[in-house]
């Protein structure tokens, strides 16, 4: 367990539920100042605060406690704040008009399954698209070193040794992340995904 | 989505992150990674320079900054911001399960909303009893006594209740992820270990995260892990559905209190096939 953590969150990663009052008192207005300093109303940065401690604490078993507990807490923050303003240009963009073959999606592996009889068909597509959402959203609740793992293993094909001379941990860290990263993933979107080699 | 409708993992994941560098501002969990020092040369210069000309992402790096510097506040500023504690009975409300103890209300209980001088005692009835000042205060003293008795039993039962969640929940977690203090021990086949050797596990972890190399002969997609002590019929642990990662390994994880210093073997079976193992690992636990 990191010593960079406080005392409050130490108690509460090992499992003491009751210390998680200290830990929303101890970082609520470091949370909250997050969203009203970006142009959020207080009403909706109180919910934006609710929910990123909602996902603290719903995401405790996948946190190790090797990083910095406040690094997590601005990752939950910073993703939040990103969807959102997604959401709201893609509300905008929905009453304006509805594009169901924008044809913007351009990745090497998209483009495959497009060419695909499949690919072209607005359902499949859809499903993929959701997918993707929900795989974004799982990844942005991983702890970061955890996620860099899985990152690193996927899309640069890296071996354990070579993950962890680029993250500066032990090989054993990164494989017991990505054990736990497989885990966590295939409770979250296995419904979504036929396997998660990692 | 049905189970035939299903997408492979790694070419979604690939196409995520390959939309999230064209994007046009680096992702949150990009700027973390350009921090701590996990992106290549050529995207950490590919962040740097978005960073020169983006105001937005520069200011979000200032705040993942303030984030890892962040100055935890004294225990007495803590407690003295009535915004969150009544952002906190909010909270209590939406946490799963609602398992947090309730401190709040252990403290409304006992403190008076006002003043006992103030407050006329009240009978069960709810009439006033006006008996003269002796029985007023033998009633008093009497509505005190039962308040702290019930006080007390409150306190002794919430601190067994949390006690017992606190347990529950290190078990939980035990159980379901590799503990930081983790030893780890790898087990080769036959084919690569030499007879005479016996692999050492000095285990001061609470887990003991295991590396077994199934033999080339094995022709199954499932396995069954059995961990005996050496000489003793009953297996200790039972591992089912294990199945190989991608370097051809097996992985195993199991708490260090099942297995007291000795030697022991797995034993690896086909999880379709027979009751004969197809390769016995020996090893020792020892203390460090």
């Amino acid at each position: 367990m990191s010593s960079e953590n406080d005392d409050c969150v130490e108690r509460w990663l090992l499992g003491d539920d009751a210390s998680f009052e200290g830990v929303f008192h101890k970082y609520y207005r470091l949370v909250r100042s997050f969203f009203t300093k970006r142009g959020f109303t207080p009403e909706e940065s109180e919910d934006l605060t609710q929910e990123v401690f909602i996902r603290v604490y719903k995401g405790r078993a996948s946190f190790r406690g090797e990083s910095r507990f406040t690094t997590w807490l601005f990752q939950i923050c910073a993703n939040l704040f990103r969807n959102e303003l997604r959401d709201r240009s893609a509300q905008k963009r929905d009453h304006t008009e509805v594009r169901l073959d924008d044809g913007t999606l351009g990745s090497e592996a998209e483009q495959l399954e497009d060419d695909s009889e499949e690919g072209a068909d607005p359902v499949r597509r859809a499903l993929r698209e959701e997918a993707k959402t929900k795989l974004r959203a799982a990844l942005a609740d991983l702890p970061p070193q955890m996620r860099r793992c899985v990152e690193l293993r996927v899309d640069e094909d890296l071996k354990y040794r070579e993950i962890a001379a680029r993250m500066g941990v032990s090989i054993d860290t990164v494989k017991a992340h990505l054990f736990q990263a497989r885990q966590i993933l295939k409770e979250k979107l296995g419904d979504y995904f036929e396997d998660f080699n990692l | 989505m049905t189970p035939s409708k299903k997408l492979p993992f790694s070419p979604v994941l690939r196409s995520v992150l390959d939309e999230d560098r064209r994007a046009a501002h680096p992702t949150p969990n990009r700027l973390i990674d350009y921090r701590s020092g996990w992106l290549s040369p050529e995207e950490a210069s590919r962040v740097e320079e978005h960073l020169r000309g983006c105001q937005e992402c520069a200011e979000l790096l200032r705040d993942l900054e303030a984030f890892e510097g962040f100055a935890v506040p004294s225990g007495t500023e803590v407690s003295a911001d009535s915004e969150a504690d009544a952002a906190w009975q909010r909270m209590r409300e939406r946490l799963p399960g609602k398992v947090v103890a309730d401190s709040k209300a252990m403290r409304l209980v006992s403190a008076p909303r006002t003043s006992p001088v103030a407050q006329e005692p009240r009978w069960p009835s709810g009439r006033p009893r006006r008996d003269g000042a002796f029985a007023q205060a033998a009633f008093r003293g009497w509505v005190s006594a039962l308040l702290a008795a019930a006080l007390f039993v409150c306190l002794v039962g919430l601190g067994i209740l949390s006690r017992s969640v606190v347990r529950l929940q290190t078990k939980v977690r035990e159980l379901s992820q590799p503990s930081p203090n983790v030893a780890t021990i790898q087990l080769f086949s036959d084919a690569v270990r030499g007879a005479a050797e016996r692999p050492v596990v000095s285990a001061a972890g609470d887990q003991i995260f295991f590396t077994l190399e199934p033999p080339d002969s094995a022709n199954t997609k499932e396995f069954r892990a059995e961990i005996r002590k050496d000489g003793s019929g009953e297996p200790i642990a039972r591992v089912h559905g294990l199945r190989k990662m991608d370097d051809g390994l097996l992985h195993l994880l199991v708490r260090r209190s099942l297995l007291l210093n000795g030697d022991y073997e797995v034993n690896l079976f086909s999880e379709s096939g027979g009751p004969k193992p197809l390769q016995s690992y020996p090893f020792t636990v020892s203390s460090p």
